[in-house]
C-alpha cells in the first residue's frame, strides 16, 4: 500500500461509501456517483454530495464577490441598525462537494462550493472562518485550499490539494510513514474503504460533520486491525 | 461487548512525532473523542494533529468514547493512533 488508488478501485470505493451512507442514513443528503458522459473512458465519474447543510456563525457582513455591484453600499448602512434587532447566532449555509480522482498523484480530490440560503456563493475568507479554530489560525498550511476549474464542470470549484494525500493514507494504513512491513497484506480490501478513511480525515479539515452512523461502517475491516494489536 | 465506565486509551505514536512517556490513560466513557485529541495537543505543544483509530478513519471530536470503544475496543484498550506534521498542501 503506497497510499494511491487506481482509477479502478477509487469508482468501487466510492461506490461502498455511496451503498452504506444510503442504508444507514437514508433521509439526509446522498452521495450519487455521477457518470461522465464527456469522457473517453468508460466507467469515469466522480461522486457528488449536494446541499449539505452546515450551521454557520450568522455573518452580518458577507465578503462580497469581486464583480459583485455595489452600488447600493450607501444603502446597506443606512440599514445598520436593522442587524443589532437580529437575534439569530446561526445561520445554515450548503455546501456542495464533488470527491473527483486526480491521475497525476492517483488519489481523490475534493472539490467544494458553498452558498448561503439565498443562493449567493461563500467566498473563500467566509469559509475559511468556519474551519476548526487551531486549523484557521495557520494561514500558512491553508493555502492549498484553492479555486481552481472543476475538471467535468469547466467552472471555478474550491479545491484541497491533493499533494499530501497519497502520504496521509499510506500512513494510516501502514503505521509507518517510511514502510508497511506490520501493515495490512494484499488480501485485506484495504482499498475499499480507502475513500471512507480518507473523508473521515478530509471532512474535519473542511467542516464537514459526518453523521454519527460513519463510524460504524468501518465495522467489517476491525477484524483485520485485530492482528495489530 | 459492554462499555465499562472508563475507557483504557492505548497511545501509538505514528511517523517521527514523539512517543509520549504517558501512553496509556484511563478516561470517562461518556466524554467525547475531542478530550483525547486535547489531550494529545497539549503534550505534543502541536494545533495540527492527526489522530485515527484502528488504522482506518479519523472520529469526529463530537464521538463519544463510548461509542468509539463499542466499536473499536481490542482487549479492553481503544487504541488511538497519532501523527503530526502532515502536510495537505
Amino acid at each position: 500500500m503506497d497510499g494511491t488508488l487506481s482509477r479502478e478501485d477509487f469508482r468501487s470505493s466510492c461506490c461502498l461509501l455511496a451503498n452504506l451512507w444510503r442504508s444507514s442514513c437514508p433521509n439526509i443528503p446522498q452521495w450519487r456517483w455521477h457518470e461522465s458522459v464527456s469522457c473517453s473512458f468508460t466507467g469515469e465519474g466522480y461522486l457528488v454530495l449536494e446541499d449539505w447543510p452546515i450551521e454557520a456563525p450568522f455573518q452580518v457582513e458577507r465578503t462580497q464577490p469581486s464583480a459583485y455591484d455595489v452600488s447600493c453600499q450607501g444603502a446597506v448602512d443606512e440599514d445598520e441598525d436593522i442587524a443589532t434587532f437580529c437575534c439569530a447566532e446561526y445561520e445554515v449555509h450548503f455546501y456542495t462537494y464533488h470527491i473527483i480522482y486526480n491521475d497525476m498523484y492517483k488519489v481523490p480530490k475534493l472539490l467544494l462550493k458553498g452558498r448561503y440560503s439565498d443562493g449567493q456563493p461563500i467566498e473563500l475568507k467566509d469559509i475559511l472562518q468556519l474551519l476548526p479554530a487551531g486549523l484557521s489560525n495557520d494561514i500558512a498550511k491553508w493555502t492549498f485550499l484553492t479555486y481552481e476549474e472543476h475538471p467535468y464542470m469547466h467552472m471555478p470549484w474550491l479545491a484541497l490539494h491533493p499533494c499530501g494525500t497519497s502520504e496521509l493514507m499510506k500512513m494510516v494504513y501502514c503505521g509507518s510513514l517510511i514502510g508497511c512491513q506490520d501493515g495490512y497484506d494484499s488480501s485485506t480490501p484495504v482499498t475499499q474503504f480507502y475513500i471512507l478513511s480518507w473523508l473521515s480525515f478530509v471532512s474535519q479539515i473542511i467542516a464537514l460533520k459526518l453523521p454519527r452512523e460513519f463510524s460504524q461502517f468501518f465495522e467489517p475491516i476491525k477484524k483485520t486491525c485485530a492482528h495489530k494489536i | 461487548m459492554s462499555t465499562p465506565q472508563k475507557v483504557v486509551i492505548l497511545l501509538r505514536a505514528t511517523g517521527d512525532v514523539p512517543i509520549l512517556k504517558q501512553n496509556k490513560f484511563k478516561i470517562d466513557a461518556t466524554e467525547k473523542f475531542v478530550k483525547v485529541i486535547d489531550f494529545l495537543r497539549r503534550q505534543l505543544h502541536r494545533d495540527t494533529i492527526f489522530v485515527y483509530i484502528n488504522s482506518a478513519f479519523s472520529p469526529s471530536p463530537d464521538e463519544t468514547v463510548a461509542d468509539l470503544f463499542e466499536n473499536f475496543g481490542i482487549d479492553g484498550k481503544l487504541v488511538v493512533n497519532y501523527a503530526s506534521n502532515m502536510a495537505w498542501g
